[in-house]
C-alpha cells in the first residue's frame, strides 16, 4: 500500500510541473470534425500541422483543441476512408472551425500517396487498442449472414472464445466476465442473443467499436481485461435515410434523420429474427403456439444548442423471447439508457456530463396450472458521471473525472403453485471512482501517457452475512455466526489504486516502440460453471467472503508502417497477472443459493504471449493477418483439498489456445463485385478425459480423477466467404442495393466443440466418446441490403 | 422444479440446428485402479454391496469384481453383522439385516493386499442416516393428447406432500411391468429448499406414454445430503452434457476413503433411504 501511495505523489508531482510549465499568449483553434455526407462526428480524425509537426485526434464526440501561438497554419484533418482536407488558417485569436471530411471512393483505386492518416498506429501512445471500423465488420461472413460485432472481435489477435457458438469473449487470458462492455457508455451484461449464437449489436445502428486489450486509459475502470467501447449513429443531420436489410435469420431496419437540420437528429434502429413466424403457419396448434425469437431496439437523438452544448439521449432494448405454449417460457434481454450532456467551458476544456442506466433482466416460467411458476433475475445500474479533457497545449492534454456507479443485483425472485415464494436478498453496491491522466508529449517523438484511478466500492445493507468456522471447509453447516445488516449500513468496502501507464518512443517517420502498464480492478464477478457462460447466470458483488479481483499487466510493443503507411505491423507482447478469480467447487450449485459462497473459491491466474498483425485498410484488397502465440493459466490452492484444483499448480484455462491464426481479407473487384473472407485457426482448447470407467447404480460413468484440462480437443479451423453484388444505382435515384451470398464453414469441417463420455445406449456396459461440432457443415446465406 | 427440463429442450433445440454428434475413438490416458463402493441398506431392504474396481474405458463388458473382502455393517457406530459373498457374483456382499428408520450406517470394508490390482487395507464409508420419507397419497392416470414435447397416451402421475421442515432429499425410481426403468434420463433427485411443505398434485412418473394393462410402480427414497450432491454431480456428467453449456468434469465425490491414506480416491456411494412405493395398472 505504502508503495503505491509513493508512486501517487510522483504521479501527482509530475502533473504539477508540467502544468506550472512558463505561460505563454496562446490562441486555441478548436471544433469538431465530421461526415459531411450525413453529419456524424467522426472519431479518433486525426488533426496535423505540418510545419509544426504536431497534431491532435478528435475524441469520441468528434471534438478536437489545438494552443498555439498566434501565426498562419496550414492544418491537414485526416481521417481513414475520407478525403484529407487543408485549410490556412490565420490564428490571432480563439477560433472554431468545424470540417466536414467528404469520404473517400476506395472503388477507383486511387493511391494517395503521402498518406499521414494511418500514421496513427506509430504516432499515437495508445497500445493494444484494435477499432474495426463498421464497414469492415459487415464485410466479414458470418453464420446465416448475421453482421456480428463480438464474432469479428474473436478473429482480432489476443481474443479468443471457448468454442463456436459460445456467449462471449476472453481477452489476453482474461474470463468473460472481465470485458467491460459499453454501448453509449452503458453496461451491457450480456452480450449474446440465442444463448451465444449471435451478438447484440446491431451493425447498421452503430458508429464505432473499439477494443482495449492493455493500455487502459484512466478513464476506464472495473473490470480486469478489457474494455468494448460501442457507440450508437447520432442520426444524419442532413436529410432524412434508411437503410435495412432482409437475411435469413432477420430483418433489420434503421431511420434517421434531422429534426432541425445541422442542430438535432435522430436515429432509430430495430432487428427482429423471423424463425418462429413460420411455425405460425403451422396447422398444429401445439406448434403455433411456440415462439422463438430475438430482437433489438435502438435508439438516439441529439440536439445541439450551441457550439459550447450538445445533449445526446440514447437507448437499448434487446430480448430474446421463448415460449413453448403454455410448458415453458424464457427471456432475456438488456435495457440501457444513457443522458449525455458535452459542455465547452472555454476552446481548451471540454466535458461530458452522462447519466446511465442498465437493466439486464431474464425470466424462467409456466403458464400451465399445475405447474405454474415465474422466476426473474436482474442486475440495476445507475451510473452518475462527468469527465473532463483539457488541451493545455499540443504536446500536454489532460484528462480527470469522477463517478459513482449504483448496483442492485436481485438474483433470484420465483413464485409458482409448487414452490414457496423464495427470494434471494438483493445486493446492493456503490462503485465510485475519480481518476486523472496527463499525456505529455516530451519532444515529439517521446510521448507518455500516464494516468490514477482511484476507485471504491462499498457493498451496502441490508443483508445477511455468516461467518463460517475457520478451521473447516465453508458449508451451510459450519456456519458460526450470523450477522443481519439493515438498509444504508455497510456490509464491507473495498478501494485502491490503478496506475496506467504508456509510453510511446518514435524511431522514425514509420516505426516505434511502446510500452504500458495498467493495474485493473474488478468489484463484481460473473458466476458461471459451465463451459460457455449462460443468460441465466448471476452476478455476484464483492463482499465479506468474495474479494475484488486485481490485474496487473504490462505489454511491449514495436510499431511498424511499410509502403507509404499502406501496411501497418504491430508485434505485442504481454504479461499478465490476475487474482482472486472465482473458481467452483466441483458440483456447485449457484443457483438459487443463499450460500452461494460455500461453493466458490478463489485462485490466481497469469497469461502471457506474442500478437503480430499486419494490416491493410486501403485500396482495393484490404484486411489483416494474425497470429497469437499465448498462454493462460490458473492455478487455485486453497486451506482444504475441496478448495485446491490439480494440487495447487498452474493448469491452461478452458480457452487457453497456444495458437491463434486469422486471416481477413475483402477484395473490391469493380464498383459492382466485392468479395470477402476469413480464416481462423486455433489450438484444440483444453478438456479433461477420463482415466478410466466404473459401474455404479446400473450406469457406466467415466472416471474423471485426473488432473482438470488436462488435455485438448482438436485443433480448430474454417473458412468463410461472402461476394457482395450492389446493383448499380439508377439516374437521379437514391435507392441503392446490393445482395451479399456466402459459406460460413466452406470445407462443412466438423470443430470439435467438446468431447462428452457416454454409456451406449443399447448396451449400458459400453462406454463411448462423443464428439459435439456446434456447425456440422457449410452454412450458406443470402441477404439483401438497401439504403435511400 | 421438474420444468426446468424445458430449459435444457430449449438449448438442445436450438443447437439441433446445426449441430451434430459423432461417436469417435479418443486415445485415453489409463490410470491406476480405484475401489468402487455400490451399497445400500432401506428401511424394507436388506443391506448390500457391489465391490468392483475401475477399468479402461473402451473395456468391453462387466467391471473387475473385488472378491474375497470382509465387509461388516454398522449402526449408529457399533458393528452389527458381516455381510457375506455371494458364491455366483463375485464381489457382491449381502446382509441379514434391514434398516430402520432415523439410524445410521456404515460400511468397513477390509481388502487384502493385491485384491483386484488394488493395495488393499481398510476401506469406509462415511455414516448415513435413515431419514424420513412421506407417503405416497395417490397414484393416478391421464390421457394427454399430446404436444410437439409429449406424444399422446397415457400417462401415470401420483400425488405427494413434502413434509414441513427443510433438509430433505428424495430420489424417485420408476418401474414399468417390474421393469427397472434406469436409463440416466430417469435419474431423478430433488431437495426440498425451495418446495418445503408443499403437496405436488401431479407428478409425473414415466416420460414416456404408458399402455393400457401396464403396471406402473413408483418409489420415493429419501436420501442423505451426501447421496444428494453424488447424484447431483452423476446428473452432471451423465445428462447435462453435449451442448454448449456443460459443467466441467470432475470426479464424482462420493462417500467411501481409505483409512489413514487421504490421497487414494474411492469412488461410489453408500446410500440409506426410506422407501414408500405405489402401483397401478393402467385401464382405459
Amino acid at each position: 500500500m505504502k508503495k503505491t501511495i509513493g508512486l501517487a505523489l510522483v504521479l501527482l508531482t509530475l502533473l504539477l510541473s508540467s502544468t506550472s510549465l512558463k505561460a505563454q499568449t496562446k490562441v486555441t483553434l478548436s471544433g469538431h470534425v465530421k461526415d459531411a455526407l450525413n453529419g456524424e462526428e467522426l472519431i479518433g480524425a486525426n488533426i496535423f500541422i505540418e510545419s509544426l509537426r504536431v497534431g491532435t485526434t478528435s475524441n469520441e464526440y468528434g471534438f478536437y483543441s489545438l494552443s498555439l501561438q498566434p501565426g498562419t497554419y496550414e492544418i491537414s484533418y485526416l481521417f481513414i476512408g475520407y478525403k484529407t482536407i487543408t485549410k490556412t488558417v490565420v490564428l490571432d485569436k480563439n477560433t472554431t472551425l468545424n470540417v466536414e471530411l467528404n469520404t473517400d471512393s476506395k472503388t477507383m483505386g486511387e493511391v494517395v500517396l503521402t498518406d499521414k492518416k494511418k500514421e496513427q498506429n506509430v504516432k499515437g501512445v495508445e497500445m493494444s487498442i484494435t477499432k474495426i471500423d463498421v464497414g469492415t465488420i459487415k464485410n466479414i461472413p458470418q453464420v446465416l449472414g448475421e453482421v456480428d460485432v463480438i464474432r469479428s472481435i474473436l478473429l482480432l489477435p489476443g481474443v479468443t472464445s471457448v468454442g463456436e457458438g459460445a456467449s462471449g469473449f476472453n481477452v489476453r487470458g482474461g474470463n468473460v466476465d472481465q470485458n467491460l462492455i459499453l454501448l453509449d457508455e452503458a453496461p451491457v451484461y450480456n452480450s449474446s442473443h440465442l444463448f451465444g449464437f449471435f451478438s447484440v449489436f446491431n451493425a447498421d445502428a452503430l458508429k464505432d467499436v473499439k477494443l482495449y486489450k492493455g493500455g487502459m486509459p484512466a478513464k476506464y475502470g472495473g473490470r480486469l481485461s478489457s474494455v468494448l467501447d460501442v457507440r450508437q449513429k447520432d442520426g444524419n443531420m442532413k436529410r432524412l435515410g434508411a437503410n435495412g436489410g432482409i437475411g435469413v435469420l432477420s430483418s433489420r431496419l434503421t431511420v434517421e434523420g434531422p429534426i432541425q437540420k445541422d442542430k438535432s437528429s435522430f436515429m432509430v434502429a430495430g432487428r427482429r429474427s423471423y424463425a418462429d413466424l413460420f411455425l405460425k403457419l403451422s396447422s398444429d396448434e401445439g406448434l403455433r403456439n411456440n415462439v422463438l425469437y430475438f430482437y433489438d431496439l435502438n435508439a438516439k437523438a441529439n440536439y445541439k444548442f450551441s457550439d459550447k452544448d450538445r445533449l445526446y439521449l440514447s437507448g437499448y432494448f434487446g430480448r430474446d423471447v421463448f415460449k413453448f405454449d403454455e410448458l415453458f417460457g424464457f427471456s432475456w434481454g438488456n435495457a440501457t439508457g444513457s443522458l449525455r450532456w458535452n459542455h465547452l467551458f472555454n476552446e481548451k476544456l471540454f466535458s461530458n456530463f452522462s447519466l446511465v442506466y442498465s437493466d439486464y433482466k431474464y425470466t424462467l416460467g409456466a403458464e400451465d396450472p399445475e405447474n405454474e411458476f415465474d422466476w426473474e433475475s436482474r442486475i440495476i445500474n445507475q451510473n452518475i458521471k462527468a469527465d473532463f479533457t483539457y488541451y493545455k497545449n499540443p504536446r500536454n492534454t489532460f484528462e480527470f473525472g469522477a463517478n459513482a456507479l449504483f448496483y442492485n443485483f436481485k438474483p433470484a425472485k420465483v413464485s409458482g403453485v409448487n414452490v414457496n415464494n423464495f427470494e434471494l436478498e438483493n445486493q446492493v453496491a456503490i462503485e465510485p471512482a475519480v481518476y486523472v491522466s496527463h499525456e505529455h508529449h516530451f519532444t515529439e517523438n517521446f510521448k507518455v501517457q500516464y494516468g490514477l484511478r482511484y476507485s471504491f466500492f462499498l457493498r451496502m445493507g441490508a443483508g445477511t452475512v455468516y461467518e463460517y468456522d475457520p478451521t473447516r471447509p465453508k458449508d451451510p453447516t459450519t456456519v458460526i455466526n450470523t450477522t443481519i445488516y439493515e438498509d444504508g449500513d455497510i456490509i464491507k468496502s473495498f478501494g485502491g489504486l490503478e496506475p496506467r501507464l504508456l509510453v510511446n518512443y518514435i524511431l522514425n517517420d514509420v516505426s516505434s516502440v511502446k510500452a504500458s502498464y495498467n493495474r485493473t480492478r474488478q468489484y463484481i464477478h460473473l458466476i458461471s460453471n459451465t463451459t460457455s457462460a449462460t443468460p441465466i447466470d448471476v452476478w455476484r458483488p464483492s463482499d465479506t467472503h468474495i474479494n475484488p479481483a486485481t490485474a496487473d499487466q504490462v505489454a511491449l510493443g514495436y510499431f511498424r508502417n511499410f509502403k507509404n503507411n499502406t501496411y501497418e505491423l504491430s508485434a505485442e507482447v504481454y504479461y499478465k497477472t490476475m487474482n482472486d478469480i472465482v473458481e467452483y467447487k466441483d458440483g456447485a450449485d449457484l443457483l438459487l443459493n443463499e450460500q452461494l459462497e460455500t461453493d466458490l473459491i478463489t485462485g490466481d491466474a497469469r497469461s502471457y504471449g506474442l500478437e503480430l498483425m499486419l494490416k491493410k485498410q486501403e485500396g482495393k484488397l484490404t484486411g489483416w493477418i494474425s497470429y497469437t502465440l499465448s498462454r493462460s493459466e490458473r492455478k487455485v490452492k486453497g486451506q482444504f483439498a475441496e478448495e485446491t484444483i490439480n494440487e495447487g499448480n498452474y493448469y491452461p484455462s478452458n480457452f487457453d489456445k497456444l495458437h491463434d491464426v486469422s486471416l481477413v481479407l475483402s477484395y473490391q473487384f469493380n464498383k459492382k463485385w466485392s468479395m470477402g473472407t476469413s480464416f481462423a485457426f486455433t489450438t484444440g482448447r483444453p478438456i479433461t478425459l477420463p482415466t478410466g470407467k466404473y459401474q455404479w447404480g446400473g450406469f457406466t460413468i467415466a472416471d474423471f480423477s485426473a488432473d482438470r484440462n488436462g488435455d485438448r480437443i482438436d485443433n480448430y479451423h474454417r473458412l468463410d466467404i461472402s461476394a457482395t453484388y450492389n446493383v448499380p444505382q439508377k439516374e437521379g435515384k437514391r435507392w441503392q442495393s446490393s445482395w451479399s451470398f456466402g459459406v460460413y464453414n466452406l470445407y462443412s469441417r466438423r470443430n470439435t466443440y467438446s468431447l462428452t463420455f457416454r454409456q451406449n445406449e443399447d448396451n449400458p456396459l459400453v462406454g463411448e466418446a462423443v464428439k459435439i461440432s456446434i456447425f456440422g457443415s457449410a452454412i450458406p446465406f443470402v441477404t439483401y441490403n438497401f439504403n435511400f | 422444479m421438474k420444468n426446468l427440463r424445458y430449459y435444457t429442450v430449449i438449448v438442445a433445440s436450438v443447437l439441433a440446428f446445426s449441430s451434430c454428434q459423432d461417436v469417435v475413438e479418443v486415445d485415453l490416458p489409463n490410470e491406476s485402479t480405484r475401489l468402487v463402493i455400490d451399497g445400500d441398506i432401506t428401511d424394507q431392504t436388506r443391506a448390500k454391496v457391489f465391490l468392483s474396481t475401475t477399468a479402461p474405458y473402451y473395456k468391453n463388458g462387466t467391471v473387475p469384481p473385488v472378491s474375497n473382502a470382509i465387509v461388516t455393517l454398522y449402526e449408529n457406530g457399533s458393528p452389527i453383522d458381516i455381510l457375506t459373498e455371494v458364491d455366483t457374483i463375485p464381489g457382491l456382499y449381502l446382509s441379514s439385516m434391514i434398516g430402520t428408520m432415523g439410524r445410521s450406517y456404515q460400511l468397513v470394508i477390509d481388502i487384502p493386499v493385491g485384491e483386484a490390482g488394488l493395495t488393499g487395507g481398510t476401506y469406509q464409508t462415511l455414516s448415513e442416516r435413515i431419514n424420513r420419507v412421506p407417503p405416497i397419497d395417490s397414484i393416478y392416470t391421464l390421457y394427454d393428447e399430446g404436444s410437439i414435447f409429449f406424444d399422446e397416451g397415457y400417462y401415470a402421475y401420483f400425488q405427494t406432500t413434502e413434509p414441513l421442515g427443510k433438509g430433505d432429499y428424495y430420489r424417485w425410481k420408476s418401474y414399468l411391468n417390474n421393469g427397472f426403468q434406469n436409463d440416466p434420463f430417469d435419474l431423478s433427485v430433488a431437495e426440498d429448499r425451495i418446495v418445503d411443505g408443499n403437496t405436488f398434485d401431479k407428478f409425473q412418473i414415466l416420460d414416456e406414454p404408458v399402455g393400457v394393462g401396464d403396471t406402473i410402480r413408483i418409489e420415493q427414497l429419501s436420501i442423505t445430503k451426501n447421496a444428494f450432491d453424488f447424484y447431483t454431480l452423476l446428473i452432471n456428467q451423465i445428462i447435462r452434457t453435449g451442448s454448449t453449456f456443460d459443467p466441467p468434469a470432475a470426479a464424482i465425490k462420493g462417500n467411501g476413503y481409505k483409512v489413514g491414506d487421504n490421497d487414494e480416491t474411492v469412488l461410489g456411494l453408500f446410500t440409506a433411504s426410506g422407501i414408500v412405493s405405489a402401483e397401478i395398472i393402467v385401464t382405459p
